[in-house]
């Protein structure tokens, strides 16, 4: 009895409160500092204001001020201030302690127009399962199942009778990647077998993995690879058992076939010529491969006049031979073909990025970067019950038209445009006028017959038409048709001389002398003009246009001409081309540039697989991802998952059982209430960033079906009438389209018998001791 | 709070002749999410960026240019542009890292813009020594961000510059693509940044904060400087150029005016018609000011298909809106052709201020249960006066002459010099009232939202608690601790750069009747205990002088207990309501946030000496140990939690610096506090006698 009685005065004394109040401060200091050095408020709550040391403190506190009033018994007049202050205070503890164990405290987010009647219970641990809908339901049913982050623990939803969840292993923090294409050894594409992924060094052969009907059935090479050479393992792929075949546009019969490892090791020596080969495969670990291209160069031998070509490998105008500087011929002489397997490469670095290329059958190159694996389009099977797949789509053709065909392509859409443009009616130029009639009088298109010289002409790679009889019958006859009479004299002149002087021209284009000196040399008087015309243009066709315009020009000037070549079958269509020249009406100045239109696109489908590593642990908790590895059984049915926790809930549910959905997230309730969020807004500060209010506007709905529409804002809260009470806590950025609200929910059944009430009477307990001065006396009596 | 403030109107309507006319310092410019009077506003602008209110004796004078003020400077800047201050020092620089890195004297602290750009822009050593840290900063902000789960280890800072990349190469970090466009083309790929980074990006992020932070003011300081092009405007010629193409065109005028006003939208072009000195008010959105540039602005007239000046956008009548521009015109081209300006301009004040007056009666912005009003005339005016006299380098000077007259009045004590030092403190603290309700009425709130408040607030309380407990104990030295308080506070505000504008408050804090109870009573007690402290210092420093207790320190003591406890009775209930206040406001009552945890603290340390003193275990000599310190735990309370953890939910008084100084004035009171006690001890010994410390 006298110990209890001991005790009882040692615990209501005021060496024990001094030493409580010392060290409850010393705790807390520790905390604060804690946070400071660590930003994270859980940490230092978790050795300080959480730990079950604190909470005893905190009893303890409670049973000093409540022994320490009951020592004043019986209470006089002196002790009502101390007594008032003590009772505030025990009833704010009291009230704390209520709120803990039947209140209601969470978050709820909602995005602008949707709903929701859960709140979240921030950093608690829960696994959300769902159902897949049987006959008899319509919606999937949804259970939440609160765990704990302890290894051997087995939980049994209510919801699910048949359904056992065990936890095999925790760890504390994990970081999570998903994984597609490459999963440890094996690549992974869905629909076919997977294949062995190859560890690489730049120069090493290029492995084949598998062979695969990718598109079209035919037989695609696949090469999984695992190298830190992204840029090598592309060339090398593309580089291997490709073949180039090179034509000459003059002599279509001429081909030559070159593997193009060759071509790139040394010049390919013709009878004519040289041809060199570069490869050109600029990539950046950023945007990937930049415009590959393969360059030529041919120097012819007598000359030694170059001319070079590009052949570009990526993008809507790959493989087209292009002129690199400009020439009287508007196309190179040169046709490359590219051949090779078809070829699908794909490339894992060490960050885990993923590249796909895919070489077609042309050697056209389409790529794409997957940064860290994460997919551009996510496929849900069955709703997610039947997995996820990552895809990704490579603009793709087939086999492009072999260049002949080609070519027949682009002047049939040539001569669309220009009948399109004939239905306007337009005023004709004098050289169409002129084949417009002979068109007329054999009842032929003048659109085709056009068309039709022009490309002939073209493919004569010839400046203008030899003198020869066209072959073409239909063409052959519009041309016998032609009325040359019906050109004034002048013109007819001018067209002889042209063809004269073109003759002479002939050796000098060849040859890639420069017309200009050559014009200068042989005292041509017009060069001044000529010499005005920019560079780019002084070797163009259009050079020699305006050689023919200051031809027609001089003709009254000249000397007089044989005018019978009008009437020679062989002429017609060397003189028609020369007056079309004098128009600048060729195929250079017609075409455009053909664009093949991406037809076709190779999809490519990969399962996603979440893998977690264990990372070692984050000082800042709120920022560490836990991870659970589970056992669900279902009657004989039983599966194993790993699982790394999401902290809003928000990420994939990862199937299981074939019947079931599974996510690692916070634990949440439902609440009797259902919120509907309308518009989320901030207002600002005039002509500022300030946030001046945050407003979110809600419609609060009950379970009866009434519904509450109402403003929250920071510091005007919402109250049902059953206590429920609706913050705003925060809104999302400015940027943001649709905006997401964060509400703090509460339902703090204290709160207004013990806590607010405790909180004003110690108020008024502390203005008391002051007010009664009741320490006074003993102060005088020191 | 109205009170006061009328009493100060009727003193200056007595004293000089009071108009209610505002002149052309008081007019109303939109800045920073205020309206203030113009002089106030191109004080405070001038000081973004030059970091001193008024220009330097003839800073501009090799231009030919003797502005007055830095309103007319504004003025300048606005009809002609910044096209001939380029070369004029008008930025300043803090720190000498910054200075050092761009190649600058380190013995000046304010540059020309021109000095500026050639180190920023066209030296490659100096660009990459400046540019180099910032992209680096930027790259860890977005590695440490939480939101990085996935531990990408490159990205793309298109904040900065579309095209840059930054990555981890190993340890180190490098630049992996950079654009063409200065100053990234001075960095290469492959450039290392920096060494060693992957062990503690955080830390490596702190250490470059402040250059990261002061850079970027100045680069914007700069940009904003650039854009100052008088009225010549590129925006207007750009619209101007457009619509004489499309005019040549013959296009439909219908198409005109569509095409026009999708390139060239109209709002974009009354904000872009000039960034300083805003002073129209929009009808569409009632928030936003325009320059006064913007009546120039031209409209296309599809009916004459020609350009015409733009329509009223002001929310004044169509009349008064051509007058106003007329009026503006006028003085305008007085001004760009050197000639007397006064008369337009005068008029033109006039018009403006006949129509803001309009403006005035309903409020410019709703919100949920609250509105923003546009100041009144008075406000306005007192908001220049406010600016325009140093008014709390006044308050130092006054409490240095009262702390004067007290020390006399300690030394030579006679009625004449306590009565004389009584007043001038009566007159320090109406002073200061006045000040503190200045800054009140202006505002419309209390004055505790943000440190400088605070700390012109605790010496207030201090002050107050000493006149009215002087009435019960008649003891100077009460009245020379609570003007040593003043002095010391509001010399740290002199010396620090706090934050002194008259500024918005937060939407937090916006809660007139909880930041009243909660804050004042908070802050308040920090005053007590503030004078508590100094009087503390005063019986220590007594032991430490006479070796024992005298009857002067013995009532010393007893004033020392009487703060305490009207300190605890003002900071428990505080904190408590504060609780209740977050319990209503935001859903928790106690959430041990650092800010409420040295609250807390600070309680817990005074209850303890105060248990101890009430149950007589301690002396006065403890409680005056006692008394400082509590002062030290107070003074970490209110700025070691902002400076020194800064974290938590208080955020608002946030800063950073004077951490040194802050760690120098802790161990100097240990030392203090350590020498008093041995002192203590020591005459305890000698007199043998085992008193209760």
């Amino acid at each position: 009895m006298n110990i209890l009685k001991r005790l009882f005065h040692f615990l209501g004394g005021l060496y024990c409160a001094i030493g409580l109040i010392a060290i409850t401060a010393l705790i807390v200091i520790i905390g604060t500092f804690l946070e400071s050095y660590t930003d994270s408020h859980l940490y230092a709550a978790q050795w300080t204001y959480n730990h079950p040391f604190f909470a005893f403190l905190l009893w303890l506190f409670f049973i000093n001020i409540l022994f320490s009033s009951l020592r004043r018994w019986p209470f006089k007049t002196r002790h009502i201030p101390f007594l008032v202050t003590h009772l505030g205070l025990l009833m704010v503890l009291g009230g704390t302690i209520i709120k803990n164990k039947w209140g209601v405290q969470g978050n709820m987010v909602v995005v602008e127009g949707s709903a929701s009647q859960h709140i979240y219970f921030p950093h608690s641990y829960a696994l959300q399962i769902e159902k897949k809908k049987t006959a008899g339901s319509k919606t999937n049913e949804t259970a939440i199942l609160p765990i704990r982050l302890q290894s051997y623990q087995n939980y049994q939803p209510s919801t699910f009778k048949d359904l056992h969840v065990r936890i095999l292993e925790t760890s504390p923090h994990v970081s999570e990647q998903l994984e597609t294409w490459m999963k440890g050894e094996t690549a992974w594409i869905t629909g076919y077998p997977p294949f062995k992924v190859h560890p690489w060094n730049a120069f090493d052969p290029l492995p084949i993995s598998s062979t695969l009907p990718l598109y079209e059935q035919t037989g695609w090479k696949v090469t999984a690879l695992r190298t830190d050479s992204i840029k090598e393992a592309m060339q090398e792929a593309f580089q291997s058992e490709t073949f180039l075949t090179i034509h000459f546009r003059e002599s279509s019969t001429f081909a030559k076939r070159l593997s193009l490892v060759d071509a790139l090791k040394e010049p390919l020596v013709l009878d004519e010529g040289t041809l060199q080969t570069t490869l050109s495969f600029p990539h950046s670990p950023i945007d990937g491969l930049q415009n590959p291209s393969l360059h030529f160069r041919w120097i012819l031998n007598e000359s030694k006049q170059a001319e070079t070509f590009t052949v570009p490998l990526k993008g809507s105008q790959a493989l087209d031979t292009v002129l690199e500087s400009p020439s009287f011929y508007a196309l190179p002489f040169l046709a490359i073909e590219i051949e090779k397997p078809p070829h699908l490469l794909l490339i894992e670095n060490q960050q885990k990025d993923t590249w796909i290329a895919a070489f077609n059958g042309d050697g056209k190159i389409s790529d794409q970067l997957l940064k860290k694996g994460v997919p551009e389009t996510l496929i849900s099977y069955d709703g997610g019950f039947g997995g996820y797949t990552a895809q990704t789509s490579l603009p793709f053709t087939g086999r492009v038209l072999p260049q002949e065909k080609k070519d027949k392509q682009v002047l049939e859409n040539l001569a669309l445009r220009i009948e399109a443009a004939m239905d306007s009616g337009p005023i004709l130029s004098p050289p169409l006028q002129l084949l417009q009639q002979a068109c007329k009088k054999c009842e032929a298109s003048l659109a085709a017959s056009l068309t039709h010289f022009i490309y002939d002409w073209h493919m004569r790679y010839s400046l203008l038409y030899p003198i020869e009889k066209i072959a073409n019958n239909s063409l052959a006859t519009v041309f016998s048709a032609l009325d040359w009479e019906s050109v004034a004299k002048p013109e007819r002149q001018a067209l002889l001389w042209i063809s004269l002087l073109f003759e002479h021209l002939k050796k000098p284009v060849r040859e890639g002398e420069d017309l200009l000196t050559f014009l200068k040399k042989h005292k041509w008087p017009l060069t001044a003009a000529l010499t005005e015309l920019s560079e780019e243009k002084k070797k163009s066709p259009y050079f020699l246009s305006i050689l023919a315009q200051q031809i027609f020009a001089l003709a009254p000037h000249l000397p007089q001409l044989d005018e019978s070549l009008f009437h020679s079958p062989l002429y017609q269509a060397h003189l028609l081309s020369a007056y079309l020249k004098a128009y600048d009406i060729e195929y250079a100045s017609l075409q455009q540039p053909s664009e093949i239109t991406e037809t076709a696109s190779l999809q490519l489908e990969a399962p996603l697989t979440p893998v977690y590593h264990r990372q070692p642990l984050l000082s800042k908790l709120e920022d560490q991802r836990p991870c659970v590895y589970a056992e669900v059984k279902e009657g004989p049915k039983k599966q194993l998952i790993a699982l790394a926790y999401n902290p809003f809930g928000t990420g994939l549910k990862w199937p299981v059982l074939g019947d079931y959905l599974i996510r690692f997230q916070p634990s949440y309730n439902e609440i009797p209430y259902r919120v509907r969020l309308r518009e989320g807004r901030q207002i600002n500060y005039a002509d500022s960033t300030q946030p001046y209010s945050y407003e979110s506007d809600i419609i609060i709905s009950d379970g009866k079906g009434k519904s509450f529409p109402t403003t929250l804002s920071m510091n005007r809260v919402y109250e049902t009438w059953d206590g429920y009470r609706f913050y705003m806590a925060g809104l999302s950025a400015p940027e943001q389209q649709a905006k997401q609200v964060h509400l703090v929910i509460n339902y703090d059944p204290a709160k207004y018998f013990l806590t607010y009430p405790g909180a004003l009477i110690v108020t008024l307990g502390i203005l008391l001791l002051f007010w009664m001065w009741p320490y006074k006396q003993l102060g005088d009596k020191r | 709070m109205r009170l006061i403030a009328i009493l100060i109107l009727l003193c200056s309507l007595g004293s000089s002749s009071f108009s209610y006319a505002l002149s052309k310092e008081e007019m109303p410019v939109s800045y920073k999410g205020r309206f203030r009077p113009a002089d106030a506003y191109a004080k405070l602008w001038l000081y973004e960026l030059y970091h001193a209110q008024e220009l330097k004796k003839g800073a501009l004078e090799s231009k030919g240019l003797f502005p007055d003020s830095s309103l007319d400077f504004l003025w300048h800047l606005h009809f002609l542009g910044s096209s001939d201050s380029e070369e004029t020092p008008l930025f300043w620089i803090q720190t000498a890292d910054l200075k050092k890195k761009a190649g600058l004297d380190l013995l000046y602290s304010r540059f020309s813009y021109k000095e500026l750009t050639e180190a920023l822009y066209h030296n490659d050593q100096t660009s990459v020594q400046l540019f180099g840290p910032l992209a680096l900063s930027q790259f860890l902000q977005l590695y440490t961000e939480p939101s990085n789960r996935s531990q990408t280890d490159y990205f793309e800072l298109s904040k900065l510059a579309p095209g840059l990349w930054l990555g981890f190469e190993n340890d180190g970090i490098t630049v992996k693509a950079s654009p063409d466009t200065v100053p990234w083309s001075y960095f290469s790929a492959g450039q290392l940044l920096a060494s060693q980074a992957r062990q503690n990006p955080k830390k490596l992020l702190a250490a470059h904060r402040s250059h990261t932070e002061e850079l970027t003011t100045l680069l914007s300081n700069l940009q904003h400087f650039k854009e100052l092009t008088g009225t010549v405007n590129k925006n207007e010629k750009a619209y101007d150029d457009a619509f004489q193409a499309l005019k040549i065109k013959k296009i439909d005028p219908k198409e005109i005016e569509q095409n026009l006003e999708q390139r060239f939208p109209l709002m974009q072009r009354l904000r872009s018609a000039g960034s300083i000195l805003k002073m129209l008010p929009s009808r569409y959105s009632s928030h936003e000011w325009f320059s006064l540039h913007a009546l120039k602005v031209k409209v296309y007239h599809p009916v004459k298909n020609e350009l015409s000046l733009v329509g009223n956008f002001t929310p004044f009548s169509d009349v008064e809106f051509q007058n106003i521009r007329e009026k503006y015109l006028k003085w305008e081209h007085s001004y760009l052709n050197k000639e007397e300006t006064s008369q337009f301009e005068n008029e033109f004040w006039e018009i403006l201020q006949k129509n803001y007056k309009t403006l005035l009666e309903n409020p410019y912005q709703h919100a949920q249960g609250k509105a923003l009003y546009y100041p009144s005339e008075i406000q306005l005016k007192l908001e220049r006066f406010y600016y325009h006299y140093p008014l709390t380098n006044g308050l130092i000077i006054a409490y240095c002459l009262t702390s004067l007259l007290l020390v006399f009045a300690l030394r030579f004590p006679s009625a004449g010099w306590k009565k004389a030092a009584y007043v001038a403190l009566t007159l320090s603290f109406f002073l200061h009232t006045c000040v503190i309700a200045l800054r009140c009425y202006i505002l419309g709130r209390a004055p505790v939202t943000n440190m400088f408040e605070t700390v012109l607030y605790v010496p207030w309380i201090a002050v107050l608690a000493s006149l009215i407990l002087y009435f019960f104990f008649r003891q100077l030295s009460l009245l020379l601790a609570a003007s040593l308080v003043s002095i010391c506070l509001l010399t740290l505000l002199y010396v620090t750069d706090l934050q002194h504008g008259l500024e918005n408050v937060q939407a937090v804090l916006d809660s007139q009747f909880w930041l009243i109870i909660h804050v004042l009573l908070v802050v308040g007690s920090y005053g007590l205990f503030a004078l508590g402290g100094i009087l503390g210092h005063f019986y220590l420093g007594g032991w430490i002088l006479y070796k024992k207790e005298t009857t002067w320190m013995r009532s010393v003591a007893k004033i020392i207990v009487q703060t305490l406890y009207m300190g605890i009775a003002l900071l428990i209930p505080g904190t408590i309501l504060g609780g209740i206040w977050a319990a209503e406001s935001w859903g928790r009552f106690w959430d041990w946030d650092p800010k409420e945890s040295w609250a807390f603290i600070s309680s817990c340390i005074y209850l303890i000496w105060i248990h101890a003193y009430r149950f007589n275990r301690i002396s006065h000599f403890g409680l005056a140990v006692g008394a400082v310190t509590g002062l030290l735990a107070i003074s970490f309370t209110w700025y070691g939690v902002n400076y020194i953890l800064g974290t938590g939910l208080h955020s608002y008084g946030f800063g950073s610096g004077g951490e040194g100084l802050y760690y120098l004035f802790l161990i100097i009171e240990l030392i203090f506090l350590c020498y008093a006690l041995t002192i203590y001890y020591r005459s305890q010994n000698k007199r043998r006698v085992s008193k209760p410390l």
